[in-house]
Formats: structure tokens, C-alpha cells, sequence
């Protein structure tokens, strides 16, 4: 059974480059997500198991999203991947409630570890 | 291909100066640029830490290294702000004057496959030539722009020239009229004067052979006569006529002789001869000035002389001399706000002759004072006054080799003083010289 | 923007690797001087020769110019507010007062750090070489529009501050129309 993720960024190349990093034999039905309202209807529809969530984004960013689950203890598995890297961002995001931080750009290594590390592989 | 023996030498003869440092600052290269242009073999520098072996430098070389190793981009460092950051012999001992090599610095990040720093290269290339170029292309501009400003100057001093010029030849144009009204006033008034000398003695042969006639008439014991002739004599007030003629032809006279005394003060003071180096009477001088502007002073001060007995003449151009005489007393008498004094001294001192001209005036503020014989300063409102006057007066007596001073306090009064030498080189004064001075 | 310029998708990828290579930059340099850095997010604009002189000819502001050659050839200009940089000075570990002569090289230190941190980025994610020439300064008024070879430019610009010291910077980062093509090429690559 395919596990729904969603892939919220509000850059097609990004979305793209979050899709092919993927480990292939990871089971899953995805949904991509332009902003962080339609990042938020994914979850609430039952579409993001997993969120891989950008922060910068128009709408609502990414700090606007996790703020929203955390509120409505919604249980996605949120891995942040952002550009902005500096410490204060990583802190922020961890006090928000998400699993993990990436960096852009993606490894795809690190990914599939990551994602090995959370049992969802 | 190369081999590695091949490469060390290379980097070794490379002509710029070569030096690998690790991350902690650790010498790991030093090429013979180096070594040669330090006096520093590579015993001396290898495996020490180039912070410490740089110890002035080693603050601009930690931030300068550290940002190539956080940012993994090169750095660069330019000659032009900072010249000299090892202490390299000049390249150019022979034709330059130049003691430090001028340096251009970069320092690249070495990295390893990881991506990561692991080493940092310093390249050091000579910008001696460029530098000195550069300078003296920088030195030839301001040598330039100060050129031009010496000209500026120069054009500003022409202005003044000019305007001297012009000054000078106003007053020397006023000088010619002057005596040609003199000319031409002199002969008429000449024979008016003689005229009426001649008419003086007429009109006292004329009243003494009335007075006679009336003798005679009274010693005739003919009173019809005697009566005929009182009535006339009344009739036409000949008592009063006999009393006020002579009287009215004294006056005249007398009038004659100010039209021709004024006259003499203008032909002595414009006269074209005067221009001229003779020997001169300053109390001549003065009194000729005194009385053309007797008319400026008469309601303003009261003029006090204290003239030496057999002061000896001056060998000067007398009439720009009494033309300082007259700048001076004119500017004493318009300071004048109320009814004053000026005194006058005329003495010998020294080789000198001092003239001093001393007024009750209002006296000249402290900040004017080094600035009264510049050009155009003046103090009176616009339009009314040149600010040449005293300027000219200054050069006049500078050709005379004299000096003049002033000394003033507030509300004591203004004392000018001229010094002019007794004893003129006369040989020395060009004749013919065409200068400002000699039109005036 | 036109696709014969350089076309949405292309804009799009060109977008997110500048919006990485901005937060390499801020990471970067927040390290080298210890403090917190505000980075914008970058625009990308498409420039007319004369919009761009307009840009550079403002009076309070000091400007140098870095160029960058190789498989990807331009120029980098900064523009600095010709204020008050003792603070920027002291964070970056100079001795204040600044002299004339350090004035400018602080000026172009800023410039090469900040232009580098930024290119850097770019290059790398596109998998470029290009080599950095020296940092200069520049003076807007020895730039004149008879003088520049080209119409359009597709300009990158990027705004620092940082908080603690009221100094403030823009960078551009300037590629002439006839120096797209490689961008153009590398950015497909990414997007295959």
C-alpha cells in the first residue's frame, strides 16, 4: 500500500529535484502543494503522511504551516527542506514541531537516510 | 606529461611569489620569490606559522585567510591600498626610487573533493611598474591643477594691474584738465588782476582830485558853489561812493588773488613736469594739497602744522607725493563724523623725512587694519569710494623707497606716517618709465 | 519576460538556485562575522541599457565592480550607502577610524566577500568555472550609454543588511544578453 506524501514548494524545479531524489523502492502516491494553504488541504484531505515542506513559500510559508498543524495536532511526518540554513531557522523550525531539517540543495543520500532513520523506509 | 619533480620546479622559478599555508596557518610552499625577495630560505619559513612570522601583517592576513576559508572564494589585495605587505625588495633598485616592491595579493581556497578548503594559496605578483607609473601619472595631475591655480592667480593679479592702470589713467586724465582749466582760467584772470591793480591807482588819483576839487570849492568863498556841489555830492552819495570804491576794488583784488593762488595749487599739482624727480619742499607740497582740498577739510577739522625748520628738499615725483598727501587727508577728513583736528608733522628723521598726518577720527577697526593698502578694500559704502587710493598711495611711496604705516585704536584716531629717504639714488630712477606711477 | 530572453520555467529554476546560494551566503558570512545577516530574495529583472546607468548614477552611494570569467562570463557591481561603515568596520576587524586609503580597501572586501558569497552559489549548483578577477572601484560617472555594446541584460540583484550595524548593500550580479546562452543551457540541464 502507497503512502501518501505531499511535496509542498513553490518552485517547480524544486518540487522536481525533492521527486527524483526519492529512493525508488519507497512506496508512495505524492502530492505536490504550490503554497502553504494548499500544503494544509493536502493534510486535512489525508494526502501527506508525510509533508516535505519548503519555508519560504506565498500564502502561508512554511514556519505559518507548522505553527497551524501544531495547533491542530495533526500527526504528518513534517521534513523541512529549506534554503535558508542559518542556526536560528533550524531552531525555529525544530521548536515547531517538524521531524527533520534538510538543506537545499538536496542530497539524495541524505534524504534516503533520513527517511531510513525515521522508520518510514 | 610532467612529473612532479618537474611541477616543484616550476612553482618554485614561477615569477610571482608562491606560498601554500593549511587551514591553520602552517607554511607548507615558499618559492624563491620568496625566499630571494625576503632574504627568508625556505629553512626559515617552512612549517612555521605565517601569523607569527608576520606578526605586523597578521591581522589583515587572519581576516583575509579566513574569509576565503568560509566563503571558498578568492581574495584579493591591491597595491594602491596597501602597498607593501611583505617587505619585498623593490624590483626596480636601479632606475626606480622606489625601496618596497609594490604588491597585488591574491589568495585562493584549495579544495578537496569533499568540497571542502584544505589549503590556501597566497600569490603575491609585483606592481612596481604599474604602481610607479601610476604615482607619477597622480603627481603630474596635481603639479597641474597647481599650475592652473598659480595662473589663476596670475590672471587675478593682471585684473588688478589693470584696474590700477585704468585708476591711474582717470586721475592723470583729471590731472590734464585740471591744468588746462588753469591754463586757460590764468591769462584772463592775469589781466583782470593787473586791470584792476591799475584801476586801484586810477580811482586814488580820481578821489584825490575830487577831494581837491571840493577843497578848492570851499576855499572859493562861493557859497552858490559851494551849495551846487553838496547837492550834487548828496544827490549821488559820493561821500559812501568815495568810502566804498577802493574798498570794492581791494575786494576784488583779493579775489583775483585766491582765483590765482588756487590756479598756481592746480598747475603746481597737475603739471605735467611734475611728474618728473626734482628736488621738492614737502611743506611746499603740503600746503598745495591743503589748499585744492580746502573745501573737503574747511567744515571737518581743524589742520594743526608742525613744520622743522630748514627741512631739506627731497629728491622725489612730487606731484604723486602731494597725490599721497591728498588720498591720506581726504580719508582723514571723511572719517571725520564730527568737527576734528588733524595734525601735521613735517620732520627730518634719520636718512628719512617723516611726514605724519594724525586725525581725531573714529580711528580704523583692528580687523582692517592689515588690510587698508589692499586694492578695492574699503569701508565706504559702494560706489563711493574706489578702495584704490590708499593702495596707489602704498606703491607710490614703495617706488619711493620709502615706507608708510598706519596706526590706529578705536575711537583714538588714525596716524599715517611716510618715510621717504633723503638721499635717492638719482641714477637709480628710470626717466621715462611708462609705469602707473609716472602718469599720475 | 520574454522566452526569447529567458523563459518562466527557466526563470522559475534560475529563482531557486538563487534563493540556495542566498542562504549559503547568509550562512556563510554570518560565520565570517560573527552576526546575524538579512539576505532579500533575490529578483531577477531583465534591464535596458539606460535603466541600468539610471540605477548606478545615484549620488550617496559608492560603488566597485568585480568581474567573474569562464564558462560563464558578467560583472558583479555593489552599491554601498556612503555612510557611516565604522560598524561594518569594527565586525569585520579593522581598526577605526578608517584612513582614506582603508576606506576603500574595506569597500572592496565587502564587495568581493559579499559578490563572491553570492556567485559562489550560482556556480556551483550550475556547475560552472569561472575565475574571479580583483574587485575595483567604480565611478558612475565614467560610464556613459554610447559606450555599452549592449541593449538588454538580465540582472540578479540581492539586498544585505545587517541588523547590528545599519549597513546595508546591494549586489547585481549582470549578464549581458550574448552571456545567457550557457545560463540558458545549464538551467535546462537542471530542469531535464
Amino acid at each position: 500500500m502507497a503512502i501518501p506524501i505531499t511535496i509542498a514548494d513553490d518552485s517547480a524545479l524544486s518540487r522536481k529535484t525533492i521527486r527524483r531524489a526519492l529512493p525508488p523502492e519507497w512506496e508512495v502516491s505524492i502530492c505536490e502543494a504550490t503554497n502553504g494553504k494548499e500544503a494544509i488541504t493536502a493534510v486535512e484531505n489525508g494526502l501527506a503522511e508525510v509533508l516535505f515542506l519548503d519555508l519560504q513559500m506565498p500564502e502561508m510559508d512554511g514556519y505559518q504551516v507548522l505553527t497551524y498543524l501544531k495547533q491542530h495536532h495533526e500527526k504528518a511526518v513534517v521534513i523541512v527542506i529549506s534554503a535558508d540554513i542559518q542556526p536560528e531557522a533550524q531552531a525555529l523550525v525544530n521548536a515547531l514541531g517538524a521531524f527533520r531539517f534538510l538543506k537545499k540543495p538536496l542530497e539524495p543520500a541524505l534524504l534516503g537516510q533520513t527517511l531510513k532513520e525515521l522508520g518510514l523506509l | 606529461m610532467i612529473d612532479d619533480k618537474l611541477a616543484l620546479q616550476l612553482i618554485r622559478q614561477l615569477p610571482i611569489g608562491a606560498c601554500l599555508v593549511s587551514t591553520d596557518y602552517t607554511i607548507l610552499l615558499w618559492n624563491d620569490f620568496f625566499s630571494e625577495r625576503l632574504q627568508l630560505v625556505p629553512e626559515q619559513a617552512l612549517g612555521k606559522n605565517l601569523l607569527e612570522l608576520f606578526p605586523e601583517q597578521s591581522k589583515f592576513l587572519k581576516r583575509k585567510l579566513d574569509s576565503v576559508l568560509v566563503l571558498k572564494n578568492t581574495s584579493f589585495s591591491y597595491w594602491e591600498q596597501r602597498p607593501h605587505i611583505f617587505h619585498f625588495k623593490s624590483s626596480r633598485p636601479v632606475t626606480g626610487h622606489e625601496e618596497l616592491m609594490y604588491q597585488n595579493m591574491e589568495i585562493l581556497p584549495i579544495t578537496n573533493t569533499a568540497g571542502d578548503v584544505s589549503y590556501l594559496f597566497i600569490a603575491i605578483m609585483d606592481a612596481t611598474t604599474t604602481a610607479s607609473y601610476s604615482l607619477a601619472l597622480k603627481q603630474a595631475l596635481s603639479q597641474l591643477e597647481e599650475e592652473h591655480k598659480a595662473q589663476a592667480e596670475l590672471i587675478r593679479k593682471l585684473e588688478e594691474a589693470h584696474n590700477q592702470l585704468l585708476q591711474a589713467e582717470k586721475m592723470a586724465s583729471i590731472g590734464q584738465l585740471a591744468a588746462g582749466v588753469a591754463h586757460e582760467i590764468n591769462n584772463p584772470i592775469g589781466f583782470i588782476s593787473s586791470n584792476m591793480e591799475t584801476l586801484q591807482h586810477y580811482c586814488e588819483s580820481l578821489i584825490q582830485a575830487i577831494n581837491f576839487a571840493g577843497s578848492l570849492i570851499s576855499q572859493s568863498n562861493s557859497a552858490e558853489l559851494s551849495k551846487q556841489f553838496a547837492d550834487f555830492g548828496k544827490q549821488r552819495n559820493l561821500n559812501f561812493l568815495l568810502q566804498d570804491m577802493p574798498e570794492l576794488i581791494t575786494e576784488s583784488l583779493e579775489g583775483t588773488g585766491r582765483v590765482m593762488s588756487i590756479v598756481k595749487s592746480l598747475r603746481e599739482f597737475s603739471h605735467v613736469d611734475s611728474s618728473e624727480w626734482k628736488e621738492t619742499n614737502l611743506i611746499d607740497g603740503i600746503e598745495s594739497t591743503l589748499r585744492i582740498i580746502n573745501n573737503e577739510l574747511k567744515y571737518k577739522a581743524e589742520v594743526h602744522k608742525n613744520y622743522q625748520k630748514d627741512m631739506p628738499l627731497v629728491y622725489c615725483q612730487s606731484m604723486q607725493i602731494n597725490q599721497v598727501f591728498m588720498n591720506i587727508l581726504l580719508n582723514a577728513a571723511q572719517a571725520m563724523e564730527q568737527m576734528g583736528f588733524i595734525y601735521i608733522d613735517i620732520a627730518t628723521e634719520g636718512d628719512f623725512a617723516k611726514v605724519s598726518i594724525r586725525d581725531t577720527g573714529p580711528g580704523i577697526e583692528v580687523q582692517h587694519l592689515n588690510k587698508i593698502f589692499d586694492p578695492f578694500f574699503t569701508t565706504k559704502a559702494v560706489g563711493a569710494g574706489t578702495g584704490l587710493g590708499l593702495s596707489l598711495s602704498y606703491s607710490i611711496v614703495q617706488k619711493h623707497k620709502g615706507k608708510i604705516s598706519v596706526q590706529s585704536q578705536i575711537g583714538q584716531g588714525a596716524e599715517f606716517t611716510i618715510l621717504l629717504p633723503l638721499h635717492q639714488q638719482h641714477e637709480e630712477q628710470p626717466e621715462a618709465d611708462s609705469s602707473v606711477e609716472n602718469i599720475l | 519576460m520574454s522566452s526569447y530572453f529567458i523563459s518562466e520555467e527557466q526563470k522559475d529554476a534560475l529563482q531557486e538556485v538563487l534563493n540556495i546560494s542566498m542562504g549559503q551566503a547568509a550562512d556563510a558570512l554570518a560565520r565570517l562575522i560573527q552576526t546575524q545577516v538579512h539576505l532579500s530574495i533575490p529578483s531577477i529583472k531583465q534591464s535596458s541599457s539606460d535603466h541600468f546607468i539610471e540605477r548606478l548614477k545615484n549620488p550617496d552611494q559608492q560603488l566597485a565592480q568585480q568581474s567573474f570569467l569562464g564558462e560563464l562570463s558578467g560583472e558583479m557591481i555593489s552599491l554601498m550607502s556612503d555612510g557611516d561603515n565604522a560598524a561594518i568596520a569594527e565586525l569585520m576587524n579593522y581598526d577605526i577610524p578608517l584612513v582614506e586609503h582603508e576606506k576603500q580597501e574595506l569597500m572592496l572586501e565587502l564587495t568581493n566577500i559579499l559578490a563572491g558569497a553570492c556567485l559562489h552559489g550560482l556556480i556551483s549548483q550550475l556547475n560552472f568555472k569561472i575565475q574571479l578577477a580583483a574587485p575595483v572601484l567604480l565611478n558612475p560617472a565614467s560610464i556613459c550609454i554610447e559606450q555599452l555594446s549592449w541593449q538588454q541584460a538580465l540582472l540578479m540583484e540581492i539586498c544585505f543588511q545587517i541588523p547590528q550595524s545599519s549597513f546595508n548593500a546591494e549586489i547585481l550580479i549582470c549578464l549581458k544578453q550574448d552571456s545567457l546562452l550557457p545560463l540558458k543551457n545549464h538551467l535546462d540541464m537542471l530542469l531535464q
